[in-house]
């Protein structure tokens, strides 16, 4: 049995309605994409099949602090002193004291400013914003439970910053990572000698504990 | 084998989830919502899957799941604003019939006709005739037997071409009798 012209023709046009329009396509890819972070989109991320219990407390208690780590704490940790150079007073007429963020990129108004050192300002800032980055996208991938991208972000973060700013971060971040893919030794590795009283290190230690099933 | 990454799952699968959601029920409006939370579970859950090659049966499922949710959350708000006294129209944002396209009127129809078939024959003939799977994959899909697939599929043809012949009877039994 087939369906006649008359039905099949029905069917075509409603098949044709049932598809999204290009702007819906686009609208909906860029949400998402939003949502979840651009990593996901990546065509080579697969999936680590780890036990649900761990993605649970993870999914739970990982997206606030390692979000801290990576976003509130690098606005709130100071300049490094390379970026604070004291800036001259102005000549004559008062000037209007910029942002101290913005100090090192105001020229004052007067006298030729000091020569600064030369390509430390820059290769600091850049340096700082791209230990950021890497930190922003292990935190985006723990966020939606892929723990491979957010171990890559993180080894690569350890390769070319094994002193940064923010390894004490990566290293908390990357001690979960590694007990929610069941790297449990290698995980408690990371945590000894982080600070104690540091509360992402105390909550790592929580997590790997609670996914350990030789630490229950 | 592996299961796929979310990006590959994402860029195959993103058209039947959309018109599965669509032939489903979903309202125009609604739609970029429900797909994004749609790709959402699947975003969060491709890691439990644990056949990857049922991957098609399991995204239909979550896009059942989710559309179900949608519904019941859709009810209970309407439910609510005429419980404290507001009317449904104010809160709906359910297109006015204006706004409906040509096409539209097409999926009118269609789900007209699809209603009069019976729920186990019309999700058969939904799958092969709208989302074009092949048989054997409607069959593994609904998990029923292929021979059971097959028949399902005949029997809701028939009844869909009846239900559209009566459709297009009525239709000029009308337009004559409009006539002076």
């Amino acid at each position: 049995m087939t369906l006649d012209a008359t039905a099949r023709e029905l069917i075509e046009r409603s098949r044709a309605a049932l598809r999204p329009s290009a702007d819906e396509r686009a609208r909906t890819a860029a949400a998402l994409r939003e949502r979840l972070g651009a990593e996901a989109f990546e065509p080579d991320v697969h999936r680590v099949s780890w036990p649900s219990a761990v993605k649970l407390t993870l999914s739970l208690c990982l997206i606030g602090p390692v979000a801290y780590w990576a976003f509130g704490s690098t606005h709130e940790t100071p300049p490094p002193p390379v970026v604070a150079t004291p800036q001259p007073p102005a000549a004559e007429a008062p000037v209007q004291e910029p942002p101290a963020a913005l100090a090192v990129m105001a020229a004052p108004s007067g006298e030729p400013a000091p020569a600064p050192p030369p390509a430390a300002k820059p290769a600091a800032r850049d340096t700082l914003s791209h230990e950021v980055v890497l930190l922003s996208r292990a935190t985006s991938a723990l966020r939606t439970g892929d723990l491979a991208a957010a171990l890559r972000a993180l080894d690569e973060h350890a390769r070319r910053y094994p002193h940064g700013v923010l390894r004490e971060e990566r290293r908390a971040a990357r001690a979960q990572a590694l007990c929610g893919v069941g790297r449990f030794a290698e995980g408690r590795a990371e945590l000894e000698g982080l600070p104690a009283q540091s509360p992402t290190a105390a909550r790592a230690q929580q997590i790997c504990r609670a996914a350990d099933p030789a630490q229950r | 084998m592996k299961v796929p990454s979310f990006a590959a799952v994402y860029r195959q699968y993103f058209d039947f989830v959309w018109s599965t959601a669509r032939r489903f029920g979903v309202e125009p409006d609604a739609m970029e919502d429900v797909v994004q939370e749609i790709f959402a579970v699947i975003h969060a859950k491709l890691d439990t899957l644990e056949n990857p090659e049922a991957l098609r049966s399991w995204i239909y499922g979550v896009v059942r799941r989710s559309v179900s949710t949608h519904r019941r959350a859709r009810r209970t708000r309407m439910a609510s604003s005429v419980a404290v006294g507001y009317p449904v129209e104010l809160v709906s944002d359910t297109p006015t019939p204006l706004e409906q396209t040509e096409t539209n009127a097409d999926l009118k129809l269609l789900r007209s006709l699809l209603a009069e078939l019976d729920e186990p024959k019309r999700e058969v003939f939904a799958l092969v005739e709208l989302d074009e799977l092949s048989v054997p994959e409607a069959a593994q899909l609904l998990e029923i037997p292929l021979n059971t697939a097959y028949s399902r599929l005949r029997a809701a043809r028939l009844a869909f071409a009846a239900a559209l012949a009566r459709h297009q009877a009525r239709g000029s039994r009308d337009s004559r009798g409009g006539e002076p």
